[in-house]
């Protein structure tokens, strides 16, 4: 017989969460700037410009490791 | 077959000099020694706990080995990679207390290439010396930026910019 779980339980096992969608930004000549979700955690770990030309650039911010791989890795710092 | 997944440091050399079983110099100022190659996805994926980065070995496979591993020559990249500045470890206190890292981080904390044309999906640095190479960090970088003009790398910048990997004095 299973026990009742009860109602409040029940509401913090819901995921809220969404996968977070590109950032697009386009300026006055036509590029656009989006930012590249890299991984399943929405994690941003840089952005594509794409320019009118059809020039495609990448800025990549890495993360860094730590020797102990049981540390989280330093997450990638992106400028305002 | 797939590039790590994982950003991680090169435990296996780290052992190894600590050993004094190979004379890894991550102070090495000797310009161009440190290099960071760019690999594709189509790579063997290695076994992190023994994996030494040896470039041009498996799976560490050149662009037109089999699997193609490096990305290949296009606009400013070369086969071997982009020479670091002059890496060197620092002691970060940011936090105070316990809260004491060492960072083994760049004089650069950047670096671009232009007239680039690939797939890179992750990125590694290694210590060039003589006939030897070493492994000494690969960074993941979360999926494959298609690139069609110029790619900038950052270093990351959470404590000092210019770091690539960090091992912490205390947890």
């Amino acid at each position: 017989m299973s026990e009742e779980i009860p109602f409040k339980d029940k509401i913090k096992s819901i995921n809220f969460g969404t996968p977070a969608k590109p950032k697009e930004t386009v300026d006055a000549d036509g590029n656009k700037r989006t930012q590249h979700i890299l991984d399943t955690t929405g994690d941003v770990n840089g952005w594509m410009t794409e320019h009118a030309s059809g020039r495609v650039d990448a800025q990549i911010f890495a993360d860094a490791p730590c020797l102990n791989p049981e540390m989280p890795p330093l997450q990638p710092v992106l400028p305002e | 077959m797939s590039a790590p997944t994982v950003s991680y440091v090169f435990g296996a050399n780290i052992v190894s000099a600590l050993n004094n079983s190979i004379a890894l110099n991550l102070s090495d100022g000797t310009a161009g020694t440190f290099k960071y190659t760019l690999w594709q996805n189509t790579m063997t994926s290695p076994t992190i706990s023994s994996d030494t980065g040896n470039y041009g070995t498996s799976p560490w496979t050149l662009s037109g080995g089999s699997p193609a591993g490096e990305v290949a020559n296009s606009g400013t990249y070369s086969a071997g990679g982009v020479s670091l500045t002059t890496p060197t470890f620092t002691v970060d206190t940011t936090g105070g207390g316990t809260q004491a890292r060492m960072l083994w981080k760049d004089t650069a904390t950047s670096f671009s290439l232009t007239t680039f044309s690939g797939t890179p999906y992750g990125g590694m640095a290694r210590w060039e010396a003589g006939a030897t190479d070493y492994g000494i960090v690969y960074h993941y970088w979360g999926a494959t930026p298609v690139v069609s003009g110029t790619l900038t790398v950052t270093w990351n910048a959470t404590y000092l910019a210019g770091t690539l990997f960090y091992i912490p004095f205390a947890a």
